[in-house]
């Protein structure tokens, strides 16, 4: 790791310990700059997890509840970033293992499909982009929770697994077998498509 | 298509960029049948297709709805000051014992009801002595069981382990968010 990124990184700590300090001093407002720099972070991984966006902005907004409930458990030693991961990481998990026991009456309507979920737009405006992003959701949805934590966190978020292994409660070892096998899944699930299907194309980057 | 551990980690160290020229020498033998190759391949395209996803965003008014919420509840607690619920942890151990003492009580008011004062110690250890000899009789009929029966050890055994498939499975898919919530309430 390059001492530029170790030093952003320290200086990351410190702004969030000085903002967590302020919160538990009795500024509750400070809360919103916490909320800023870490509001896409966490909607994102919801949403990776859960799929669907109603729901996500439900875990997100439950996850910076906790984190604000129970900030002074906060360890202010550790990255503020990985204990929210790690409250909106277990959040997730603990949801989809719910929704498996959740029975479906006959009466009731089914639930819409993850794309037609939500009026809200979908993160890139074009319809190419969006394609690919419902066959990321739909190849994640193949994945148990444990697994599906492992690989966003380490595609969405480049954490090592070392942080992989913090934010979800096990060790090392078993992030890099959950990875391996996340990975084999899903090149199973490639590999089972038509050609050409669920491949990207390269993106041309376009900067204003 | 089984890869041992080395081989795996290997084969992440290469999707992670992070791979030694030795190991990416080695991924050729690891890879030596077609399956294997092709199986890497769709690994490589599900790479490219993760390392290319969007990052959601939140939508608009999210911040202002979740601070709303933090305006309208309570202060956030000063550490080791209160649990969750506003009651101190010594607190609530007090009103666990104190409670724990009360029901004694009413335990020794109704055995006292209903077979009056209590048994002497003579009394006791001829209860006692009661017990373990009915243990021993229980020991003696089972040791008497098995020797008519002799699969019983075995599907004993193998009970053993279904036991425990099915204490998983029950744990496993128990959602552990209320039990998270009660263990809060007296542990902050």
């Amino acid at each position: 790791m390059s001492e530029n990124v170790i030093q952003e990184r320290d200086e990351i700590h410190a702004r969030d310990r000085a903002w967590v300090q302020c919160i538990l001093a009795g500024d509750p407002s400070v809360f919103a700059e916490l909320m800023a720099a870490y509001q896409q972070a966490v909607y994102n991984l919801a949403y990776r997890m859960l799929g669907e966006r109603t729901e996500a902005e439900d875990a997100a907004q439950e996850a910076f509840l906790r984190a604000y409930r129970y900030l002074d458990r906060y360890d202010q030693d550790r990255p503020f970033k990985t204990w929210l991961l790690s409250i909106t990481s277990n959040y997730c998990i603990d949801r989809l293992r719910r929704r498996r026991l959740t029975w479906l009456s006959i009466d009731e309507p089914l639930p819409p499909h993850p794309a037609l979920a939500s009026d809200a737009p979908l993160p890139e405006a074009s319809a190419i982009d969006g394609e690919r992003d419902a066959a990321i959701q739909e190849l994640l949805s193949e994945l148990s929770p444990d697994y599906r934590a492992v690989v966003v966190l380490r595609y969405w978020y480049d954490c090592s697994y070392t942080e992989i292994a913090e934010v979800t409660g096990t060790t090392e070892s078993a992030v890099k077998s959950r990875l391996f096998r996340a990975r084999r899944a899903l090149a199973e699930r490639i590999k089972a498509r038509p050609a050409g299907h669920l491949v990207p194309a390269p993106v041309p980057v376009m900067e204003g | 298509m089984l890869f041992d551990k080395h081989q795996e980690d290997i084969i992440n160290r290469m999707l992670d960029g992070e791979a030694t020229p030795e190991e990416a020498a080695m991924l050729g033998t690891i890879l030596a049948a077609p399956a294997d190759r092709a199986l890497w391949e769709a690994m490589q395209d599900v790479d490219r297709l993760l390392r290319t996803a969007p990052t959601a965003s939140p939508p608009p008014g999210f911040t202002a709805r979740v601070m709303a919420q933090i305006y309208a509840g309570a202060p956030v607690q000063a550490k080791a000051a209160s649990t969750p619920n506003g009651m101190t942890l010594a607190g609530r151990l007090a009103l666990v014992a104190l409670a724990g003492v009360g029901v004694l009580l009413l335990v020794r008011l109704a055995v006292g009801q209903l077979i009056g004062p209590l048994p002497s110690l003579e009394e006791l250890s001829m209860t006692v002595s009661y017990i373990v000899n009915g243990f021993i009789d229980v020991i003696e009929w089972l040791f008497d069981y098995v020797g008519r029966y002799p699969a019983l050890p075995a599907i004993g055994l193998a009970s053993i382990p279904l036991a425990f498939a099915v204490t998983w499975l029950v744990v496993y898919y128990t959602p552990k968010e209320p039990f998270r919530r009660a263990a809060h309430l007296l542990i902050p």
